[in-house]
């Protein structure tokens, strides 16, 4: 239902700009992380069998038979690679780039610009949490061991919403390469955080948690701010 | 005249340029804006679109002294130059996201000028992406989708640069169905280079140079005002004098003076023409160039 005074809805604007529906484009991103967990645990086993010297046939049933087995999974490169995913859709419409003035003068304007980043952010932390939760009961269930269980999974989602935010602070350092830098190393050093932290031999959920909440707390904090410095600075 | 835009003290900051524009844009023509590269036109005409805020200064449309931004948004039918449109689209793309970014958007009428165009249609199976299409291809892809909008002023942003020749034609054409279609109700505003190119179809322009406006009028205006001056060698000094501006060679030399010196410059033996819109931009832009020096 088109809203009279800002004429679009949140799909509809999230249409408008990646020129793609809302459904397919989470599909593809929720599932494409879950396999990004898949091929990161493989990989992992994989090559502990192959530097150990095995016939493909061994490394095969070693990874089969170690897949199940908590423990075998290092969360940190799982969790590296999903937040790393995420800058996929935290892209800029400048002026100068194809579209960008396209997508000044549409209706709503920068109402609907916060309406499709309000899309993107929902994408981002729904399918980490969807990814998260299939790693959780594929370890609940023996199929495949996680390494730190529900607490790397908590990991997971924690790593996505605070470098989330903090990309969204970086975009102040007016110099596009220490801007593009300083983002990537926000998810090395968030998924190098929140990734090694199960790691250490606990398991207790509530510090986790309570880190989840605090950037659960801060995110919209973060997109609030990313608004009115992206509006004054970017798009006027 | 009625006035498609009032534009009074329209100003944009930048840290070594400044527009600071007055100007009218006649309702029901065509009117060219011309200028050197760096003179303003792009950021005159982003700044009319909402694409630039502007510092300070008005810009009164359709006659009406406050217009809600989505009724703005609505009637005016912009195109910039450039990648218009994201490059991973497709014709599909473009029609399906238009007809959510705007209202009055005619897909049916879409289609048909992207089929003149030769670009296929937006029903097509298999598509390119406009990353895939030349330039004047992407430019005309984004022509069709301001022209199957529904608008009553089109402001186009140097539409004519990447177009052959043939395409150009048919630009002209579809400037002129555009104003005859609403009967004096419509208007366009267009940037240009190809000044000789899309001469038959303008009827008002506005030449700036430097953040501002330096000369405005009707076309048929301007040539009555000014005339083409043709001198040989030996008349050159005593006609200098009365031009605005003149190249020289051994042979003579050729300038833009004000018609109202025609009787004397006549005297002088020069030779008067009434000037083309091509002569009298270089004419009118080099003045300009001078006295900035």
């Amino acid at each position: 239902m088109k809203n009279k005074k800002n004429g679009l809805t949140l799909f509809q604007s999230y249409r408008l700009y990646s020129g793609g529906g809302f459904l397919s484009s989470f599909l593809v991103f929720a599932i494409g992380e879950i396999l990004v967990y898949l091929f990161c645990v493989s990989l992992e086993l994989g090559l502990d069998s192959c530097f150990d010297g095995h016939s493909t046939a061994d490394v095969l049933h070693d990874l089969s038979s170690n897949l199940s087995q908590r423990g075998n999974s290092d969360p940190t490169q799982w969790i590296f690679a999903t937040t790393l995913s995420t800058s996929i859709l935290l892209q800029q419409f400048d002026r100068s780039n194809p579209g960008g003035k396209f997508f000044r003068t549409v209706k709503g304007g920068f109402s609907t610009y916060r309406k499709y980043r309000f899309v993107v952010n929902m994408i981002i932390l729904v399918s980490a949490v969807i990814c998260a939760t299939v790693a959780f009961l594929l370890d609940y269930f023996g199929i495949i061991g996680l390494k730190g269980g529900i607490v790397s999974s908590i990991a997971c989602v924690t790593s996505v919403v605070y470098s989330t935010s903090v990309y969204c602070i970086a975009i102040r350092i007016k110099n596009k390469v220490f801007s593009s830098v300083t983002s990537i190393l926000t998810v090395v050093i968030c998924s190098g955080i929140f990734g090694s932290l199960p790691l250490r031999g606990t398991e207790v959920m509530i510090p986790f948690i309570i880190l989840l909440a605090i950037g659960l707390v801060l995110f919209p904090i973060s997109m609030r701010s990313y608004f009115s410095y992206y509006k004054r600075v970017f798009w006027d | 005249m009625n006035k498609a835009v009032d534009i009074v003290g329209l100003k944009k900051e930048y840290k070594d340029f400044t527009m600071d524009v007055t100007a009218t844009v006649p309702k029901g023509f065509a009117t060219a804006l011309i200028g050197a590269n760096g003179a303003g036109k792009t950021t005159l005409i982003d700044s009319l679109c909402g694409v630039n805020a502007v510092s300070s200064g008005t810009a009164v449309f359709f006659e009406k002294d406050s217009i809600d931004n989505s009724e703005r948004l609505e009637r005016i039918g912009y195109c910039s130059s450039g990648n218009f449109f994201p490059l991973n689209w497709k014709l599909k793309t473009i029609a399906e996201c238009m007809a959510i970014g705007f209202d009055g958007f005619d897909r049916e009428r879409f289609d048909t000028l992207c089929t003149e165009w030769g670009l296929g249609s937006s029903k097509d199976k298999k598509q390119k992406s406009l990353m895939k299409m030349s330039d004047g291809n992407r430019v005309r892809a984004a022509l069709a989708a301001v022209f199957a909008r529904e608008t009553d002023l089109l402001v186009l942003d140097e539409p004519a640069s990447p177009l052959d020749p043939l395409a150009r034609d048919r630009l002209c054409d579809m400037f002129r169905s555009y104003l005859l279609e609403k009967d004096g109700e419509r208007s366009i505003l267009f940037s240009t280079h190809n000044i000789a190119d899309m001469e038959s179809v303008t009827d008002y322009a506005i030449f700036m140079a430097d953040g501002k406006v330096i000369e405005q009028g009707f076309v048929e205006d301007l040539k009555n005002k000014y005339v083409l001056v043709h001198t040989d060698a030996g008349d050159s000094e005593k006609a200098k004098p009365l031009l605005l501006t003149y190249t020289s060679s051994d042979t003579g030399l050729e300038g833009l003076a004000l018609s109202e010196n025609s009787s004397v410059l006549e005297a002088v033996g020069a030779i008067l023409e009434r000037p083309t819109l091509q002569q009298l931009s270089v004419g009118v832009l080099r003045k300009a160039e001078n006295n900035e020096k």
